[in-house]
Order: structure tokens, then C-alpha cells, then sequence
């Protein structure tokens, strides 16, 4: 078995991926589209265990520059293999679906998610960041309406721009240090501000997050599923390679995981919900990573690799309503179990992984965070933490089963889903139970050895008595019709910035700058004209400032620039 | 949570054992069993504070009651919310001129 | 002399003057001739021929090699006429003769699509004349000489634009408004030398060079560069003095469009840098602070808001030429920092951003050719119907954005390192904006070229795309590609360039 596979020690994983996914795009037979997307993800699985040394492999000498491409090392290995992993069961899941473009997408996204997480310096990182930006946007594009068409570019502004920042940090921290390499940056200059803004923008920081809420819900049924999983939590990966222990960071995952209580109560679109649980999530990331330390960096990885399992699963059950009943919207569903009781049945499991119950993965990868900012003394961040993990985990979970599953009758009787699909969310509950139950499998790869035991009668006690609790109170508010969730209705974010305030600056701006440049058109036409009937008419014939015509115009500029230079000429040292 | 409209058709074989629980009464009696576990819950981590239920020497007690309440007062301030910043299902569809019969925001 | 690289001895002794002569002497033959093709086929053996002199050059220039000084009709210099090649101007020269042999290429077809049968010939010839300018500017080592090269160049470019009339006739607008301003900018310049000449009594630039170091503190000597910098700076489209460019880039024949891209303002560029620093000289403080405190400022202006301007165009061709003109921003740049690093980062984006636009301006002629269409709503869907020519368009678009293995990455990569080397962080800042601009006006083509679905009622049938545009316009977009990942070649050749601008100059 070994010997077999010794042939891939050090080919990165992520040229399967990708290779898989360039071959997909190319070919025109959906069966043989299925068939590389199963068998790229098992190639880089090969990959991944064949190369069992950690190590720097793939480096790709440019002269100027020495490329990394395959760094593997405790860190890195553990986001890879969430990330193959769940390439694998999105396959499984897709297997129903005839799309030339997703198909390939999702390979290519997965491949360069895998890559990025591989590399070694930043070019490399770079590269593979961009990477993921172009092949996760066809996710999106390819549901084909308007609305999923500008959802597509603004996702896509704001991935390009959170590359081009990474780039121009890199650049900056390569002028001071002289190195592209990726390691640990800190926020000492300019240049790391710079690269956390850039981690942070996909990783979703406070104000920085509203792609996430926005681009997710518009992507297609299996398209979500993908995207929930490898975007952010490259970004985590990043930030836990390049910031760990920023006291900042304690402070802004905090916010990521308090504020999105209130959307995740009121809004609609249930896969929107979902994204704003994810980004909860990532706030109990971010802090683990603001900590620094063993435990709470294998805390970041742990919940990074169960939480891109049970929010794909989540994504999955819902990607699968969609299928079959054309909405996600809290307010048009309801009583789906009795018509899709095996997908209830996977909903529940993702549903309790994300709670945090115990003997589901979610549990045992949240304790590391909660114990680490416990030990490390940081109360506050415990405090919250808990608070959150009642308030925002549990709701949004109960929620999204509540409203789709049960709650109202709508008398919706559809057929249940693909027995593909099934398998794929069979896949992923199974891992939710099987991390769970037999947690040293978790532990064994996280980064740093350790020795915990999560399931103490404390936390067991305490986690149910929270659990129950949470739910009661939903319950409370859903019998006593206080839930806030009473039609479709559009809550505003931050990217109501953008989308209407921005949109309409812009137009105004547009209208004033025209306005500003007619004006000034007009000004310096009579000021030229004044000039040139005074003194001689050096310049062309009539018209000559008509906008098709701006050698007047031109003109000045010359004289005007002649002046500058003459003045700067004349002040200058000899 | 009314009765279905037609009961048995089109309902999957597998669920149909638990049509029941879509009952207000079955959702009543979750209610009271969910209670009856919480406060039999707390009423033990009260009583026996030293048994190793209790997770740090400093605190004991039903502590795990306040975040409870947050999440209920957080539940409610999602009124305020949508009162605060809340438009028509399709603001931005409508902003993008997706949608153009007449208006009612 | 040079010591014959590739060419016989003979050939190779007057490869300067020969560069520029057979293009000129081969217009008049052109010009006579009825067939456009016969025209065709003498210019593009003229292009030839300037092309394997070029490589010539540029062989005898590498390394340490003395700049080739040619005397013409063997009067000596400071008193006859010079003709100087270094490292510099052969890289230019190259780049000059490589793009008009791949502009002609593209031409055939594309010039029997635009233009009238009887004028073709003209045309070829007005092209041949402007190659023989333009060289001229590239290899003279005369003053007066560069001025009358570049009038040379810019009449028949006046001519050539107009030709666009056919299809729109807002070319003749256009091409006048060029000639008034092409005309301004021609004073100032002929001014400046007659200051220089005024006080030196020299018009070699070499000679002009050590006249002027004892010269220092003279206040003509400063007028002089002012009008020299402004006239210059007005042929190499520099912000503000860009007005002529949008409407001449857009409204003339695909071919003159292309050529002029990839060319034109090139050599001005050229030439500003052969007077700042071989000329006068960095040393000087007033030459550095206008480095600093005139050509920066524009240069960032220009990246940034003729970059925003791109951004508004519905014309595909005028949003390109802003973009040009955003462009020349980065190379003025590269210029204002004013080291060798900045000026090697300047002539490697020169070098590149003529493989860039030549690529792009190239795919919007065959989508011209063979679809009729030129604003970006027309492009919904035309990625299927044209998918090679799309490809090009697109690996030039993101060349010019600046994805990494593209060239355009390259020199903004060198460009931020020569910017950072100098300390200049906001150049870094306005560097990255225009890019994300450019990644908006770019993404707004690419959207419509490739996630857009075809409108149903397309009018116009497509035609297939001529070979003999296919095949230019490939080798360019590969050219991005392979100088993107294997940029070494194109490096060497700016930095050798950087350096014969340094070196040339006399130290003051």
C-alpha cells in the first residue's frame, strides 16, 4: 500500500483538485464529469497520505523569487484534509446534478483552497487566493438570473480586492524583511495591517462580512455547499499561520460571534441564516486564534475541520429543500418532515453538531476554544463565548430545522430527495457522529499533541443544561408567537452600504461630476475664448472647446504645466 | 401549526408514524418536558455544588441561567431590528429594477 | 563600429541609418504602386528588414558594448549629423520594428475591411513613413534631427487616422484635433532645442551634454528643459496633455490603432528619457525636482483618473485608450522616481504594455472584422461565438490588470519595488487603486464577453476570423503569457536600457 503510493510523496494534493477540475470543464460528458469528481478528490487524498514527512516540497525556483507550493506541516495538513474531504462528499451530494460549469468550479475552488493552504510564501498564496475567487464565482453566476449575476460581481470585487490587498501587504512586508515567506506576521507594521485586512475581508470581520450574508444564499443548491466550506476557512488558516496570539483578534471574534444574533433571528432566507451562523462561528475562530497556544490554535482547527463538515451538511439539507421545493424562505416552508423525513433526519444531526451537543463533533472542537480563553484567563472572551454559543449557535440551528422541517404546515408534499444527495449528507452526518463519539481520531490531527478529555461531567452537564435551556426559550417564543419572523421582509447590512448607498453615491457623484466638468468646461471655454479674441488666435478655428474638440483645452494644459515646470525648474538647487 | 390540509397524501412512508407531532399538543408537551429537564437541571446543580457537577471552584450554581435569558432578550430585541432596518422581501431586487409593478414600501 | 553580429559586415556597419532609411525610401515605391497588396507586401518587407537590423543592434548593444555612433555622410560629429544606438534605443528599436511587423500581419485583412481599395497603398506607404520616423526619433543622436523625425512621424499619423473616416467620421475630428495639439507640442519641443542650441551652440546631444555641465545655474538651460519635458510629455500622452489620444486611439483604422498603441507614445517616452538623463542630468537639481514635484504627481493623477474615465466609456476602443493613457501613467512613474530601478520598471511596463494593448487593441479588430461590433453591450455572448479571439482579449485584459504570471504583473511588480526602494508608499497605494479600477473597467468587458448570454435577435452573422489576424493576435497573447511566467528576457533588456540611460549621461 505504501509502496504504491510513494510515487505521490510530495505532489501537492491540490493539483488533482484543479487538474480534475480543467479536465471536467473540458469534457462535454456529465458521466465522466461525476466520475473526476469523485476520483480527483481521492487522488489528493492519496496525495495527502502519501506524503507523510513533513516538509517543503514542490519549490519552484524563479530566480528572483523561490515559490513554496507545497508546504506541508502540522498546520497545514489538517485544513487540506477537511478540505479534500468535503470536495469528496460535495461530489457524492452533486452526483444528481448536469452542470459543465459547477462541476469544474468545485474542483477547481476545492484544488486552489487545498493550494493555498499549501503554500509556503506569499506569491504562492497569492496566486492560489485569487484562484479561489475566479473558480467560486461561477457557483454563484451559474444560477443564471440578474440578481445572482451582480451577486456574482460583488462577490467577486470583494474577493479580487481582498487578493489584491494580500498582495500589496506582501509587497510591503517583502521590502522590509526581504522575504516572501509565510509565517508568523504580527501587526508591528504597516504591511501586517495591511495582510490582516486582507485575511480579515474573507474571513469576514465586523463590516468586512457582508459578502458572506449576501453572495452565499444567491449561489445554487450545491454551489452553497462548497462555498460555506473553503473561503472562510482558508482565511481562518491564514490568520492562525500569520496572527496567532493578536490580543486584537480576542476582541474582533467576539464581535463576529455576538452581533449576528439578530440576523440570524430575523432573517428570512434560511440559507442566509445559515451564513450568518457561519460567520458566529468563525468569531469563535478568530478568538481561538487572538489567544494563540496550543490548545487554542488545535481549538481553531478542530472547529474549522468539524465546521466545514456540519455547516456543508447544513447547507446540503438545505440545498436539497431547495431542489425540491424551489425556496429557502422560512416564511414558505414548513412541515417538510412528513414528506422528507431522511433529510429531517440529517438536518437534526447537522443541527445538533452545530448546538455544540454532546456526542457530536461540534462539542467536543467548541470546548478546546471555551477551555483554552479559560485557562488563558481571558473571562470576558469565556463569558461571551458562552453567551454566543447559546444565543447565536443554538438559535440559528433550531431555527433552520424549526422552519423548514416542522413549525406551520404549508401543505407542502414534495418527493424526498435524490438517494445521491442522501449519500452525501449520509457522509457528512456520519463524520458529525463519528468525530464526536470517537474524538481522539479529531485530536490525533490536530496540530499540536495534547492531552484533553472533553467529555467531563461539567461540561457534559453544563453544555445539556444550556442546550435545553436554549431550546426552551425558542420554544417559548414560538408558542407565545413572539419570534420576529412574521413575513418576508429584507433586513438591511453593512452591504446596503454598497448596494443602495454606494450604488446611489455613485450615480449622484457621476451626475455631479459631469455637472463639475461642463462647469469647468464652460469657465475655462469663456476664460480661452476671452484670451484668444484679446490676444491672437494662435489655436484652432471655431469650436475648438466642444467636447469632441478639446485642443483649446489642451492648450492650457500646456501652458499651465510649461508654468509648473519652469516654477519647479526655477526653485531648484542649482 | 393547523392541521395539514390533506392529511395523508403525499406524505412519506417513513413519517407517517410521527404525523402527530405537528399537533399543537405535541408541541405543548415538548414545551413542558423541555422545562420539567431545565429546572430539575438547575434544581440538581443547586443542591449539589461540590459532586463535580459544578465546573470551577469559584462559581456555582444555575449560572448557565443568564445566558438563557440573553438569548431570550436577544430573541425579542429582533423585534427592534426589524423594526429599525427592515424593507420589502424584494428592497434590492427592486432597487436593481428586477421588479417594476407599483410600489408598496 | 559594430562588429557584425548575425548580418554581413557591410550590412551591419550602416545598420543604423539603414533602419531608418529602407522603410523611407521603400514609401515612395509604395505610394506609386495601384495594389494595396503589392504595397502591403513591400511595407511588411521593409518592417523586416528594420526588424533583423534591429536585432543587429541590439546584439552589438548587450552587455558593456560601447553605444554605436554612427556619422552620416561620415561628417564627424558635434558638426554632422549623429546617429547614436545603446542598450536603451535598440531595446525600443526592437520593440518598434516587432510591432510593426505583427501589426502589418493583421493589417492585410483588416485594412481590406476599413479601407477604401484605392487608398490602400497610400495608407502602406503614410505606414512606412511613420516607421521611418519613429525610428529616426529612436536612433538619432541630433537634436534638430529628433525634432524633424518626429514631424516625420506625426504628419503621415495625422493622415492615418483620418483614414478612419470611413467607418466613423468622427476620425476627421479627431485626426485634426491630434494635428493641433501634435503640432503644439512639436513647437514647444523645437523651442526648448533652440534655447539648448541658444546656449550651447551645440545641437548633438552628446556634445549638448558636456556643453551643459558648465552651464549650471543657467536659467535658458532651464527654460529649455521645461518646453522640452511639456513637448515631449504632450507626444507621450502624459496627464493632462493626453486630450488627443482617446479620440485618435478610437476613431482610427484598427490597424494605425494598434500600431500607434503598441509604438507611438513609446518613443516620445523614449525621448524624454534620453533628454532628462543623457542630456541634462539627474544630477541637476532642477531636472530631479521635476521629476518629483510635476511628472509624479500627473503620473499618479493620470493612473488614477484616467483609469475612473475607462471605467465610464461604453466604447470599448475609447475605454482602452483611456486605459493607455492610465498606463503611460505608470511608466511616467517609473520615470518620476527618478532611479535606475524606476526607469527600469518604466521601460519594462513600455515593453510590456505594447505587447498588452497590441493584444487587445488586435482582438477587438477581429471582433470589429468579423462581428461589426465595438460598445460593450454589443459584446453579450461573443465569447462563444468567437471563443480563440475572446481568449486573447482576455489573457491581454488580465495582463493588464496585473494577475501574476501575466507580464503586466511583472512590471507593476518591479514598478512597487522600485517605488518601495525609494520609500514612496502612496505610489504603492496609487498604484494598487488603479489596478482595482482596472480590474472594474476590465471585468465589465470580460463579464459581458463571456457570462452574458448572446441576445437572441444577434443581427449580424459572425464571420470566421481571418488566420492572418489569429495569428498576431496569438503570438502577442502568448507573449503575455510566456514573458509573464519567464520574465528574465524582457528584465534583462529594461535594466540593460535603465543602465544605458544612466551611464550615458555626464556626470556632473
Amino acid at each position: 500500500m505504501t509502496d504504491a503510493l510513494s510515487i505521490l510523496n510530495g505532489v501537492s494534493p491540490a493539483w488533482f483538485l484543479i487538474l480534475a477540475g480543467l479536465l471536467a470543464w473540458a469534457s462535454p460528458r456529465s458521466e465522466l464529469r461525476k466520475a473526476l469528481m469523485l476520483l480527483g478528490p481521492i487522488g489528493a487524498l492519496a496525495a495527502w497520505f502519501a506524503t507523510g514527512e513533513t516538509g517543503v516540497y514542490g519549490v519552484l525556483d524563479l530566480g528572483p523569487v523561490v515559490l513554496e507550493t507545497f508546504r506541508l506541516d502540522n498546520l497545514s495538513r489538517v485544513w487540506a484534509l477537511v478540505f479534500i474531504l468535503i470536495s469528496f462528499i460535495n461530489a457524492v451530494y452533486a452526483l444528481h446534478e448536469r452542470n459543465r460549469m459547477t462541476d469544474g468550479a468545485a474542483l477547481i475552488y476545492a484544488g486552489s483552497a487545498v493550494g493555498a493552504v499549501f503554500a509556503g510564501d506569499m506569491l504562492t498564496l497569492f496566486f492560489f487566493w485569487e484562484l479561489t475567487a475566479l473558480a467560486s464565482a461561477p457557483l454563484i453566476f451559474s444560477v443564471g438570473t440578474p440578481e445572482a449575476q451582480r451577486a456574482g460581481l460583488r462577490y467577486l470585487a470583494i474577493q479580487v480586492l481582498s487578493g489584491v490587498m494580500l498582495l500589496g501587504g506582501a509587497a510591503m512586508l517583502a521590502s522590509q524583511t526581504g522575504s516572501w515567506a509565510f509565517d508568523a506576521i504580527g501587526t508591528g507594521s504597516a504591511a501586517g495591517i495591511v495582510l490582516l485586512l486582507a485575511f480579515g475581508l474573507k474571513a469576514g470581520f465586523p463590516l468586512l462580512h457582508m459578502w458572506i450574508p449576501d453572495a452565499y444564499p444567491k449561489a445554487t443548491g450545491v454551489g452553497s455547499v462548497v462555498l460555506s466550506a473553503f473561503t472562510t476557512k482558508l482565511a481562518i488558516y491564514a490568520l492562525a499561520r500569520g496572527f496567532a496570539g493578536e490580543e486584537a483578534l480576542i476582541v474582533i471574534g467576539l464581535v463576529m460571534a455576538i452581533f449576528p444574533v439578530f440576523y440570524v433571528v430575523t432573517s428570512n432566507d434560511l440559507r442566509q441564516t445559515l451564513a450568518y451562523a457561519l460567520i458566529n462561528q468563525l468569531g469563535f475562530m478568530v478568538v481561538a486564534v487572538g489567544v494563540g497556544g496550543y490548545l487554542a490554535i488545535n481549538g481553531a482547527a478542530a472547529n474549522a475541520f468539524v465546521g466545514v463538515i456540519y455547516m456543508a451538511l447544513m447547507f446540503m439539507v438545505l440545498g436539497a429543500v431547495l431542489l425540491r421545493t424551489g425556496t429557502v424562505k422560512a416564511t414558505e416552508l414548513g412541515g417538510l418532515y412528513k414528506s422528507m423525513p431522511i433529510t429531517t433526519l440529517f438536518a437534526i444531526i447537522g443541527a445538533l453538531s452545530v448546538m455544540g451537543a454532546p456526542l457530536f463533533s461540534g462539542f467536543v472542537a467548541k470546548t478546546l476554544i471555551l477551555s483554552a480563553t479559560h485557562y488563558e484567563h481571558h473571562d470576558w472572551a469565556y463569558t461571551l463565548l458562552v453567551y454566543a454559543s447559546a444565543g447565536v449557535m443554538e438559535i440559528s440551528a433550531l431555527k433552520v430545522v424549526w422552519f423548514a422541517f416542522f413549525g406551520k404546515d404549508r401543505g407542502l408534499r414534495v418527493k424526498e430527495a435524490p438517494q445521491t444527495m442522501h449519500l452525501g449528507m449520509a457522509l457528512a452526518a456520519f463524520l458529525c457522529v463519528f468525530l464526536g463519539v470517537n474524538y481522539p481520531a479529531l485530536y490525533g490531527i490536530l496540530p499540536y499533541d495534547m492531552d484533553y478529555k472533553p467529555y467531563k461531567l461539567a461540561s457534559v452537564y453544563g453544555q445539556s443544561q444550556l442546550l435545553l435551556g436554549t431550546m426552551l426559550v425558542f420554544g417559548l417564543a414560538l408558542y407565545f408567537k413572539l419570534f420576529p419572523l412574521k413575513e418576508d421582509r429584507t433586513i438591511l447590512d453593512a452591504d446596503w452600504l454598497y448596494r443602495r448607498f454606494g450604488d446611489a453615491s455613485a450615480r449622484w457623484g457621476a451626475a455631479m461630476g459631469q455637472l463639475l466638468f461642463d462647469a469647468i468646461g464652460k469657465v475655462l471655454g469663456a476664460f480661452i475664448s476671452f484670451v484668444r479674441l484679446r490676444l491672437f488666435n494662435l489655436f484652432s478655428p471655431a469650436g475648438a472647446l466642444s467636447k469632441e474638440f478639446p485642443s483649446g483645452m489642451m492648450a492650457l494644459w500646456t501652458a499651465i504645466m510649461l508654468a509648473g515646470v519652469v516654477l519647479v525648474a526655477y526653485f531648484s538647487p542649482v | 401549526m393547523t392541521a395539514p390540509r390533506d392529511p395523508k397524501s403525499g406524505v412519506h412512508p417513513l413519517a407517517r408514524p410521527l404525523s402527530g407531532l405537528s399537533s399543537l399538543r405535541a408541541g405543548l408537551i415538548t414545551l413542558i418536558v423541555l422545562a420539567v429537564l431545565v429546572v430539575a437541571g438547575f434544581a440538581l446543580e443547586t443542591v449539589i455544588h461540590d459532586g463535580g457537577l459544578s465546573k470551577y471552584p469559584e462559581v456555582y450554581g444555575p449560572y448557565e441561567l443568564l445566558p438563557l435569558a440573553a438569548a431570550a432578550v436577544a430573541i425579542l430585541l429582533g423585534w427592534g431590528l426589524v423594526w429599525l432596518v427592515s424593507r420589502s422581501g424584494d428592497f434590492y431586487a427592486r432597487a436593481a429594477g428586477d421588479v417594476k409593478e407599483g410600489e408598496d414600501d | 563600429m559594430t562588429v557584425g553580429q548575425f548580418l554581413p559586415a557591410a550590412l551591419a556597419a550602416h545598420a543604423p541609418v539603414l533602419l531608418v532609411a529602407i522603410p523611407l525610401i521603400l514609401s515612395a515605391p509604395a505610394a506609386a504602386l495601384k495594389s494595396g497588396r503589392a504595397a502591403w507586401a513591400i511595407a511588411l518587407a521593409a518592417s523586416v528588414a528594420a526588424f533583423l537590423f534591429a536585432i543587429e543592434l541590439f546584439l552589438a548593444t548587450r552587455g558593456d558594448a560601447p553605444a554605436i555612433s554612427y556619422a552620416l555622410g561620415n561628417w564627424a560629429p558635434p558638426i554632422g549629423i549623429e546617429f547614436r544606438v545603446d542598450g536603451l534605443n535598440a531595446a525600443l528599436l526592437m520593440l518598434l520594428s516587432a510591432s510593426a511587423i505583427l501589426a502589418l500581419l493583421f493589417a492585410l485583412p483588416s485594412v481590406e475591411d476599413e479601407i477604401e481599395k484605392d487608398k490602400r497603398a497610400l495608407f502602406y506607404s503614410a505606414f512606412l513613413v511613420v516607421l521611418a520616423g519613429l525610428a529616426g526619433v529612436a536612433t538619432t543622436g541630433d537634436a534638430f534631427n529628433l525634432f524633424v523625425f518626429l514631424e516625420i512621424s506625426s504628419i503621415p499619423t495625422y493622415a492615418l487616422i483620418a483614414m478612419g473616416a470611413g467607418h466613423d467620421r468622427r476620425a476627421l475630428t479627431s485626426s485634426f484635433n491630434y494635428l493641433v495639439m501634435g503640432t503644439i507640442g512639436a513647437t514647444f519641443f523645437v523651442i526648448g532645442v533652440g534655447f539648448l542650441y541658444m546656449s550651447t551652440g551645440t545641437l548633438n546631444m552628446a556634445d549638448m551634454a558636456v556643453q551643459l555641465v558648465e552651464l549650471r545655474g543657467n536659467r535658458v538651460v532651464e527654460i529649455g528643459f521645461a518646453f522640452i519635458l511639456v513637448g515631449l510629455g504632450l507626444k507621450a500622452a502624459l496627464f493632462p496633455l493626453h486630450l488627443w489620444l482617446p479620440g485618435a486611439y478610437a476613431y482610427a483604422p484598427s490597424f494605425v490603432t494598434v500600431f500607434l498603441a503598441a509604438t507611438a507614445t513609446k518613443v516620445a517616452f523614449y525621448a524624454i528619457i534620453r533628454f532628462s538623463f543623457d542630456v541634462f542630468s539627474v544630477g541637476n537639481g532642477f531636472v530631479l525636482n521635476s521629476f518629483t514635484y510635476v511628472i509624479t504627481p500627473l503620473a499618479i493623477a493620470g493612473m488614477i483618473i484616467a483609469s475612473a474615465q475607462a471605467l465610464f466609456q461604453s466604447d470599448v476602443r475609447r475605454l482602452l485608450a483611456y486605459s493607455s493613457v492610465a498606463q503611460v501613467g505608470y511608466m511616467m512613474l517609473g520615470l518620476g522616481i527618478g532611479t535606475q530601478a524606476g526607469v527600469s520598471a518604466g521601460v519594462l511596463h513600455l515593453i510590456n504594455h505594447a505587447m498588452i494593448k497590441g493584444a487587445l487593441f488586435m482582438a477587438l479588430g477581429a471582433f470589429a472584422i468579423s462581428y461589426g461590433v465595438r460598445r460593450i453591450e454589443n459584446f453579450k455572448g461573443l465569447g462563444q461565438a468567437l471563443p480563440v479571439s475572446s481568449a486573447a482579449f482576455t489573457v491581454g485584459a488580465l495582463s493588464l490588470i496585473g494577475v501574476p504570471f501575466t507580464v503586466g504583473f511583472v512590471s507593476k511588480f518591479y514598478l512597487i519595488q522600485a517605488a518601495l526602494q525609494k520609500g514612496w508608499a502612496f505610489a504603492v497605494v496609487a498604484i494598487l487603486i488603479s489596478s482595482v479600477l482596472a480590474v472594474f473597467y476590465c471585468y465589465r468587458v470580460l463579464v459581458n464577453l463571456w457570462v452574458a448570454p448572446r441576445p437572441d435577435g444577434a443581427s449580424r452573422p459572425v464571420q470566421r476570423v481571418p488566420y492572418m489576424i489569429l495569428a498576431p493576435l496569438l503570438v502577442l497573447a502568448l507573449m503575455n503569457l510566456v514573458f509573464g511566467v519567464n520574465a528574465e528576457p524582457i528584465v534583462n533588456m529594461a535594466e540593460t536600457a535603465a543602465a544605458a540611460a544612466f551611464n550615458a549621461g555626464v556626470a556632473p
